[in-house]
């Protein structure tokens, strides 16, 4: 890459706008426009969270079990456990490609880290979105936080080592593309310098981050497995809620979260490929290897859902049968069954593609979101059945219907999440850029 | 050797905190008296979560030390 | 070494509730929430119907799961026996109430100036009250408790915070007995120290058949039912009960 001639009739924005590759630093108005939807639905949002705080989660649809015959935990907790579901994708990626060197990936790898770091955020956010005291929460957690409770994993090993883990390998992982950024001068110049922080291309700072993110990938990998697991032992070690108690919990969130984290990043990766041009770098090969990920784990859920069906229609009493009658014929049946559907669908999508060996990434886009939307839907299943149909005492059956300002909420976390994605878009590449390209900073 | 020795120092001080508060120092497990409630010192957690940030900070330190024995670097 | 240990007499409880009203005036809990709450139940068709009554307090469990899952430890057990919530620590996270498989937990949803019965700041209510302390602020209650000095009692009903049956630890630490045990119009509540095997409680449940609510969980509840049997599943409640709250 050649550095553009200055000629004194040319202004700064005419030598700068065509130099960055992947359209860094160029805001077109398809990208303002994006950006200002989102900054006005997370506005909302801010509003709404603000409102539940000077008015307490009582304009929330939330409401205690028992003879309230409400629900405590509803579409905030809901929406944690996807965000947490959704992260497993980045890190999922970046190890195998690293570990099993699968180099024809490669270009996935950034964007997945930072649907990782995103989404592990807006999980956070739905944490104190959904506490009572807030700010009391992020200070007493801190100071009192009990190893015994599961709440401690989630909060230690999930939001701060997963967390703080991915962004250090999505950091690691971008200084060479931001130090090849740094040689054009353009405005971003002193925050491209700033992240490559002194990186030279040479082949022993090469070998250096290549053993460093082999290792960081290998630590980060058991702690996606544990913190995965914790959050199911959230809702499967609690013996007063029927539904909830199961060994099931933990693998099952663990194989819910793979597939909606790849069906995200398949959606962003053919996004990033028409807005960013990446058509040569994220080819059929990639998309139909996500497709082939997506479809076997795909399969291994609704191995694990048919289980839990046969599980609890076959033996279990009492309660426990209510809240099973509650989701497959009452009042929650239209989102188990509307979410079994598009799994199905999309899995026989998925499979038509890889017997045909004939990927259609449109197609793949649909499967991405529908298999997400099915995942909301199972998370809320996870969450509020068993709540409102499995009170052990004979209470009277509850209910739970969110109002705007849990709607509210959520859609602005959703917005924030994409915003950021949006934003960081055009100041690091999402697609690595090709190994030929020197980095040498000399 | 300089990067190699304070990427091993930050790893293992972060494991060592890590161990440590979450062993000794976070509240004891048992649901049956009211010092099962508290942690055996204040902010603990934070010295769980510190050891896990150090732990995995010491992938940057190694990265981004500059080499000593390189020519002309600082 | 107290280990306290209420006992419910099913024989002799009628169903009238005094002890929910008794619970209500003594901790000043706001709109909907019931620490002592009185099932009135049904089961088979009528003319064959029975109906049984069953007070459910806090059950003060010795294996607690709401104390194993409190994140910071708000929710704890006392070497007395009691289950105590600390609401100066609570994070209001809510995880008590969904552990707990009795259903005792009460999360404060909204301000207790807006939750509370009547409308405190009408100007002719003001006449009458003269300004006294409004409803669901006590503060006798409002002082820590216990050798452990946390502010455990009824309080203020803070928004955002859980709260639950005390076994009205403020009266129980003067050598009282909880207010619903006082109140009960038929003596069908009892209370008392089961760790010395010859106080009156004691005395009363060796010599009665006994039986725990849920006690196939493993909880260990510290609250003993005499002479009735354990709600089966096809019991239900004569009316439908949604003690709901609105803003």
């Amino acid at each position: 890459m050649t550095t553009a001639v200055t000629q004194p009739d040319m202004t700064r924005e005419e030598v700068d706008l065509p130099t960055l590759p992947q359209g860094i630093g160029h805001l077109t108005r398809g990208w303002g426009v994006f950006v200002a939807i989102a900054l006005a639905v997370v506005g909302f949002g801010t509003y709404a969270f603000m409102y539940q705080q000077s008015e307490g989660e009582i304009v929330t649809g939330l409401r205690n079990v028992g003879t309230m015959g409400g629900a405590p935990w509803g579409l905030y907790v809901a929406f944690l456990v996807y965000f947490v579901g959704v992260s497993f994708a980045g890190i999922t990626i970046a190890a195998l490609i690293r570990l099993f060197n699968l180099q024809a990936l490669r270009p996935l790898a950034r964007m997945a880290e930072l649907l990782t770091v995103v989404s592990l955020v807006l999980a956070s956010i739905a944490i104190l979105a959904d506490l009572g005291q807030p700010l009391r929460g992020i200070v007493n957690l801190f100071r009192y936080a009990r190893p015994q409770s599961p709440f401690f994993g989630t909060f230690v090993l999930v939001i701060s080592g997963y967390l703080f883990a991915s962004l250090v390998y999505l950091y690691l992982g971008s200084r060479r593309d931001a130090a090849i950024m740094a040689r054009e001068s353009t405005r971003l110049q002193g925050l491209h310098s700033f992240v490559a922080a002194g990186y030279t291309d040479t082949p022993a700072e090469r070998d250096r981050h290549e053993r460093a993110t082999f290792w960081l990938a290998l630590a980060i990998l058991p702690m996606l497995i544990v913190a995965h697991s914790t959050l199911g032992f959230v809702f499967g070690l609690q013996i007063g809620r029927p539904g909830w108690f199961s060994a099931l919990q933990a693998p099952a969130f663990v194989v819910l979260a793979g597939v909606s984290g790849i069906g995200l990043l398949i959606v962003l990766a053919a996004v990033v490929r028409s807005v960013c041009d990446e058509r040569d770098t994220l080819d059929e090969y990639v998309f139909a290897w996500l497709g082939r990920f997506l479809a076997v784990l795909t399969i291994a859920y609704l191995y694990f859902v048919l289980t839990e069906l046969l599980t609890s229609t076959y033996a279990a009493g009492g309660r426990e049968a209510d809240v099973t009658d509650a989701i497959l014929t009452g009042r929650y049946a239209w989102i188990f069954w509307g979410s079994t559907i598009l799994f199905v669908v999309s899995l026989a999508g998925l499979l038509t593609q890889l017997l045909t060996k004939r990927w259609n990434i449109g197609t793949l886009v649909a499967i991405g979101i529908a298999v997400n939307l099915a995942a909301i839907g199972k998370r809320f299943l996870i969450v509020v059945p068993s709540q409102t149909d499995g009170m052990l005492l004979p209470y009277e059956t509850g209910s739970y219907t969110p109002t705007w300002v849990e709607y509210g909420v959520v859609l602005g976390l959703i917005a924030l999440g994409a915003l950021a994605i949006a934003v960081f878009m055009k100041l690091i590449p999402i697609v690595e850029l090709p190994e030929e390209v020197e980095a040498d900073a000399s | 050797m300089r990067r190699r020795t304070l990427t091993l120092l930050c790893l293992l001080t972060g494991l060592g905190l890590i161990v440590v508060s979450y062993f000794f120092l976070t509240a004891p497990w048992g649901s049956d008296r009211v010092g099962n409630s508290n942690p055996r010192l204040e902010y603990a957690p934070l010295l769980t979560v510190l050891g896990v940030i150090l732990t995995f900070a010491s992938a940057v330190v190694y990265e981004l030390l500059p080499d000593k024995d390189k020519s002309g670097e600082p | 070494m107290t280990k306290y240990t209420m006992v419910v007499d099913l024989d002799r409880c009628q169903g009238c509730r005094a002890c929910m009203e008794a619970c209500k005036i003594e901790n000043n809990t706001t709109e909907g929430v019931f620490w002592m709450y009185v099932f009135r139940l049904e089961e088979g068709e009528y003319p064959n119907t029975q109906q049984t009554y069953l007070p459910r307090p806090c059950q003060h469990c010795d294996n607690a799961p709401c104390v194993k899952v409190c994140p910071v430890g708000a929710r704890y057990k006392r070497e007395d026996g009691l289950v105590l919530t600390d609401f100066d620590r609570c994070i209001g996270c809510r995880y008590c109430e969904l552990a707990c498989p009795y259903g005792v937990n009460y999360f404060n949803w909204g301000k207790p100036e807006k939750q509370h019965y009547g409308e405190w700041d009408d100007p002719d209510l003001q006449a009458v009250t003269g300004g006294a302390n409004p409803p669901w602020s006590n503060p006798d209650l409002a002082r820590p408790h216990g050798d452990e000095q946390r502010m455990v009692a009824g309080g203020g009903h803070h928004k955002g915070v859980m709260e639950k049956c005390t076994f009205c630890v403020h009266l129980v630490e003067r050598g009282e007995l909880p207010a619903c045990v006082v109140t009960c119009p038929v003596q069908a509540l009892r209370f008392g120290n089961t760790d010395d095997p010859e106080t009156p409680v004691s005395r009363f449940i060796r010599e009665h058949g006994h039986f725990r609510l849920l006690d196939e969980l493993g909880t260990e509840p510290r609250v003993v039912y005499v002479g009735g049997q354990p709600p089966s599943d096809e019991v239900h409640e004569i009316e439908l009960v949604h003690a709901g709250v609105e803003r």
